[in-house]
């Protein structure tokens, strides 16, 4: 009987516990994840470069996904997809947005074949996630090839959490040696605070 | 007679006050803010520079070890008397030594480069967050001839560098 009484108590706890997060509508939902107060996007600026890394929870990705519109059954059902996976976007660009980090600096179009090369298929061995002290390679990694209609590059990355972790909810950190722009190793901590306070999508 | 003295009294006052204030004033544009930090400490102390040459090494390591299996095979070739494959080894040897040593000198290189293009800005924005006014940087070559650790601040920009590095801007 005391089991029993204890067992509904942690329930109710854990369910009080949820019911405290604080629910947000779609548009307030993105404008929260996109905030860089949140600690869910990280900058660094080096060298006139600028590394924006951004966590996209599940909920988020699929409202991309979804173009703000929720169908519910469509949502669960991709979110089971994502269930056990961390998703980021990394975007370089000129802090003056005078020209895309792929042109600025080339002397000749061969030096940008070398970036793009690199970019399409050597930057993802550099691309590293350390969730929890375990170090984590990448399994999948998208450059978006924007042919210099924007001044800024993006690459879509996602890793397999370890077993067990079905969303992410320990700290991380994303770690990118950038090999191109002569920056060095450039991190970016989500901590398990910030993680913890990613409101819930009302829907 | 005694209203003379109180307004006296409080003209002193004031005039106290006013002195005291200019002379605190002046006091604190003097004292310029100075810290020394000892640039070989700082790099070395910066995780950036240890990931990096960890990075690197594995890779120098691999040449280091392939140059050590051309010497065993030009020691077996002349034990065999093979004196023409035990030239064309130590040719390959020679060779590869020449570009460990290159691929030496550039890793550091680029490690100073990239260690140093971090450090900088982060120097700057240490000194105005602590309100220095200048920060001397000893490297053991003689810019700093003696230093009592009154200004040293080596530690604090070390720890300040590596939460940085750690947790991004």
């Amino acid at each position: 009987m005391k089991k029993e009484i204890n067992y509904t108590l942690f329930i109710a706890l854990i369910l009080f516990s949820l019911s405290c997060r604080n629910k947000m509508h779609a548009t307030d939902y993105v404008t929260y994840i996109n905030n860089k107060e949140h600690g869910l996007k990280k900058i660094s600026v080096i060298d006139g470069f600028e590394f924006d890394f951004q966590y996209k929870p599940y909920d988020y990705i699929i409202l991309m996904e979804q173009k703000g519109s929720i169908n519910s059954t469509d949502f669960i059902r991709r979110k089971s997809e994502l269930a056990g996976t961390a998703w980021f976007t990394i975007t370089i660009k000129r802090t003056d947005n005078s020209v895309s980090p792929m042109r600025y600096g080339i002397t000749s179009i061969d030096d940008y074949n070398v970036r793009l090369n690199y970019f399409l298929n050597k930057a993802s061995k550099d691309i590293k996630l350390v969730y929890d002290k375990i170090s984590l390679q990448p399994v999948s990694y998208l450059f978006e090839n924007n042919f210099n209609l924007t001044p800024q590059e993006t690459i879509v990355i996602g890793f397999y959490l370890p077993k067990g972790a079905n969303s992410p909810q320990k700290s991380m950190q994303l770690s990118f040696n950038d090999k191109i722009f002569k920056t060095g190793i450039i991190n970016a901590e989500f901590s398990k605070e910030d993680l913890k306070r990613i409101p819930m999508l009302a829907y | 007679m005694q209203k003379i003295h109180i307004k006296l009294l409080l003209y002193y006052l004031v005039m106290c006050v006013i002195t005291g204030f200019v002379v605190c004033e002046i006091n604190s544009m003097q004292q310029k803010k100075i810290a020394v930090i000892d640039a070989v400490k700082l790099f070395e102390g910066y995780h950036m520079t240890k990931d990096l040459e960890s990075l690197d090494k594995i890779r120098l390591q691999t040449e280091s070890k392939e140059m050590d299996s051309l010497i065993k095979m030009a020691q077996i070739a002349r034990a065999m008397h093979n004196e023409e494959d035990a030239k064309m080894i130590s040719d390959k040897y020679i060779y590869a030594k020449s570009v460990l040593e290159n691929d030496y000198a550039q890793s550091n290189h680029s490690i100073n480069e990239k260690v140093w293009k971090r450090l900088n800005p982060i120097l700057e924005e240490f000194g105005k967050k602590k309100g220095l006014h200048l920060i001397i940087g000893a490297n053991g070559m003689g810019s700093v001839l003696y230093n009592d650790g009154y200004y040293d601040l080596t530690s604090d920009v070390i720890n300040f560098a590596n939460k940085r590095y750690e947790e991004g801007n």
